[in-house]
């Protein structure tokens, strides 16, 4: 059986009359201006349980959906990189810069912690990895080390001041790492661009804030581009012809000779070779420009492994996981006999290990009996990952279920996109292999419960790479009408799943001005050993002077002690706080955030802290210090102290 | 990326300004921008362009995964060993900045060096 299938070489951008210019240029400027015109028409003091979604007007909605329109019109018919790229600008601009320029604060509560470790090395200038609390960003600090010299350099008394930024910036640098790995992996724009656009819009696990893991992802898919450009080579003979057996065989497609479409018109047709050089120096069966090794110099080569090895030392200490992730994507690689520099997997291997048994000996020499026995134990990583949606509340139920079904659709599009790109005999298995790899970290040991959301980020790019290729299986099935209007519909589904899931818990993460002054109160104000009780953990908390307290967030004491305080909370809090042999002094802490995340999630009873907030009130055995709208602050009134 | 001594130049006056603004204690909003430029670009783009790739996006993003890696290093090494200030970590940093565009510019020089003896010798 002999099929014809279509090659798509990149063409130039056609010539328009002035009329569709203004159109293809009309649809990204209508939708930055609905978005700019929703901005001040969003309340953030009306925020439901359904987080922001329940405040954005609904020009927001339409400057995304003109936005998605646009971008999948503009792949589809072949645009220029600039055009198309301004639209994931401007997605990546509406998605992660409304909330800096709403809240004027800093989104999320584990943000606030990492800027106290920041405040930590600019007070102390210097580090203590054995520290009682927050001690594993002691063991990996570079991230804090960069910003707290960045915070000096710019002049800013705290990283607080910057910080609600990063989001914004690291998806932008994130977006370009994917699109350098993406052009690495096709040279079919469309795929490129879809693959890009995917990805931004199914990234929903909200690791991109102010952190060290967002930092060094960046940083991991660097690296990885480099590796995919660079140091990769053709699978062994085996693997290919496992792959063609599969294509073949499986999928019944036989394709031996194809079409090579230029300008819309068949240029040529070429004989598929017996036995394609599916990657040679990253280079896809014809499909992006020949460059094999023998053009590069050897310096070249070398220096790109010296850049390998200097931003891979900053991945390692910086984060725990993503060098794990780093060197476990090397082995893959070659394991399957596409890596070319297999001393490079040695080099960073060693590197990690090197700074375990050091810099972070502290932190994983008092871990490592825990992590050992989890090691291979499956259910440790699951147990903590999702919220109990019995106890939940409604809408949070729904925000929960709609991030779970994003990445079940996430997955369903891969499959497809897979199947897709093994029909187009382009099959090449780095990105398979970069996919399914961060799986490993299931049985890896124990990351608190949030192991499959880092499972997911890490083979989120490779995974909306082979989903790309669903939404465009071939340049003549993309070319009408119709595939477009479904290519966009299936982007406004995705896009609606991902607003649920990243903007669905805002109520809990957005911060008032209120509520950072009296934590700042606190912060600022609290000596040395000060018990610091807390609703819950929820709220901008530890930013400045943070290991002069001990915390005790009242949300994650256990059920009977929840049932205590809520039975007697002043004769409870009075006995907590008036503990003046092991505590120096003590502050009780409620927030407006706190109450939202224990309510939504249901961890006590709904209304618990504003019961608790309203018994203290009314005691004369507390001094109200700070109480404003959105927090209130107690001590123990001067007599009881 | 633009070739000629334009880069070398540009860290090197960079580094300056950003020594002198440190010095004179400017802050916001210059001091944040120029910040920014500096660690997101200077340490690391002679070395990048050593390597004459010639792929713009892949440039960048090295340019600034270098970068910011120089300056999360530098800064690393100075509090293993206890001795972290802004304005030594910044002397570290600039100091790797300035070997790089010399090292850079010293490349430039000698390339055009060997075009021009190769082109009398062709004459």
């Amino acid at each position: 059986m002999t099929l014809e299938r279509p090659v798509t070489v990149p063409s130039q951008p056609r010539r328009d009359p002035v009329g569709r210019s203004v159109m293809r240029h009309g649809i990204p400027a209508a939708a930055i201006v609905l978005w700019l015109v929703s901005l001040p028409r969003i309340d953030l003091t009306a925020m439901t349980d359904l987080g922001l979604l329940s405040v954005l007007p609904l020009s927001f909605y339409a400057a995304l959906g003109l936005l998605t329109v646009g971008f999948f019109v503009s792949v589809a018919r072949g645009r220029g990189p600039i055009e198309v790229g301004l639209h994931l600008a401007l997605l990546v601009l509406m998605l992660h810069g409304t909330t800096a320029i709403l809240y004027g604060t800093v989104r999320y509560s584990w943000a606030w912690k990492h800027i106290g470790i920041v405040d930590f090395i600019q007070r102390n200038g210097f580090i203590e990895p054995e520290i009682e609390f927050l001690d594993v960003y002691h063991n990996w600090p570079s991230f804090f080390g960069l910003m707290a010299f960045f915070t000096e350099l710019a002049g800013f008394e705290s990283a607080a001041s910057f910080a609600a930024w990063a989001p914004l910036v690291f998806n932008g640098l994130i977006l370009c790492a994917v699109i350098a790995i993406f052009k690495v992996l096709t040279a079919d724009w469309r795929i490129v661009w879809a693959a890009a656009w995917l990805f931004s819009i199914t990234n929903w696990v909200g690791q991109d804030y102010f952190s060290p893991q967002a930092f060094a992802f960046f940083l991991y898919l660097v690296v990885i581009g480099i590796l995919l450009r660079w140091f990769t080579r053709r699978p062994p003979r085996f693997i290919w012809s496992l792959t063609e057996w599969f294509r073949s065989r499986v999928l019944q497609a036989h394709y031996v000779r194809r079409l090579v479409i230029s300008e819309g018109r068949v240029a040529a047709t070429e004989q598929i070779p017996p036995e394609p050089a599916l990657v040679d120096a990253g280079a896809t069966v014809g499909r992006t420009a020949p460059i094999t090794h023998a053009l590069w110099e050897r310096s070249t080569m070398l220096g790109l492994l010296c850049i390998v090895l200097g931003v891979g030392a900053a991945i390692i200490t910086s984060h725990p996981l993503t060098p794990l992730m780093l060197v476990a994507a090397m082995i893959g690689l070659a394991v399957v006999g596409v890596a070319n520099v297999k001393k490079v997997p040695l080099a960073l291997g060693a590197l990690t290990a090197a700074w375990m048994v050091t810099g972070a000996g502290a932190y994983v020499g008092s871990r490592f009996a825990d992590a050992a026995e989890v090691t291979g134990d499956v259910t440790s990583n699951f147990g903590e990952t999702f919220i109990d949606l019995s106890k939940s509340s409604a809408s949070q139920s729904l925000v929960a279920l709609m991030g779970r079904g994003l990445v079940g659709a996430v997955a369903v599009i891969t499959v497809v996109g897979t199947v897709r790109w093994l029909r187009r005999r382009e099959f090449d298995l780095r990105p398979v292999v970069l996919t399914i790899v961060p799986l490993a970290l299931v049985v890896g040991g124990d990351y608190g419960g949030e192991a499959l959301f880092r499972i997911y980020l890490f083979a989120l790019p490779f995974a909306a790479f082979l989903g790309a290729h669903a939404f465009f299986p071939g340049r003549e099935e993309a070319r009408g009408r119709a595939p477009i209007l479904v290519v966009a519909v299936a982007g406004m589904v995705l896009m609606a799943g991902f607003l649920f899931a990243y903007f669905g818990k805002e109520r809990q993460y957005y911060f008032t001005a209120d509520e950072v002054a009296a934590a700042e109160y606190v912060f600022q104000n609290g000596v040395d050993n000060t018990l610091l009780i807390e609703g819950s953990a929820n709220y901008p908390s530890q930013f400045v002077n943070y290991e002069r307290f001990v915390y005790v967030p009242i949300s994650r004491e256990p059920v009977e002690t929840h049932a205590r305080i809520l039975a007697d909370p002043v004769g409870v809090m009075e006995y907590w706080m008036s503990n003046d042999v092991d505590y120096a002094d003590s502050y009780l802490i409620i927030t407006r955030s706190q109450k939202a995340e224990v309510d939504a999630t249901g961890v006590m009873p709904p209304g618990s802290l504003d019961e608790i907030e309203n018994a203290l009130l009314a005691s004369p055995l507390f001094e109200v210090v700070i109480h404003n709208d959105n927090a209130t602050v107690f001590r123990l009134a001067e007599v009881d102290r | 990326m633009r070739g000629g001594l334009f880069w070398p130049g540009a860290v090197l006056a960079s580094s300056a300004t950003l020594m002198v603004a440190e010095g004179f204690d400017l802050g916001p909003p210059l001091a944040p921008i120029l910040a920014l430029w500096f660690l997101l670009v200077c340490p690391g783009v002679s070395y990048v362009r050593l390597l004459r790739l010639g792929e713009p996006l892949t440039e960048f993003l090295l340019t600034v995964a270098f970068s910011v890696s120089i300056g999360a290093l530098a800064s690393l090494a100075l509090l293993a060993g206890q001795v972290w200030t802004p304005g030594r970590t910044l002397l570290v940093v600039v100091g790797i900045a300035v070997v790089g565009a010399g090292i850079d510019a010293y490349r430039v020089v000698a390339t055009r060096r060997e075009s021009v003896v190769g082109v009398k010798w062709h004459a």
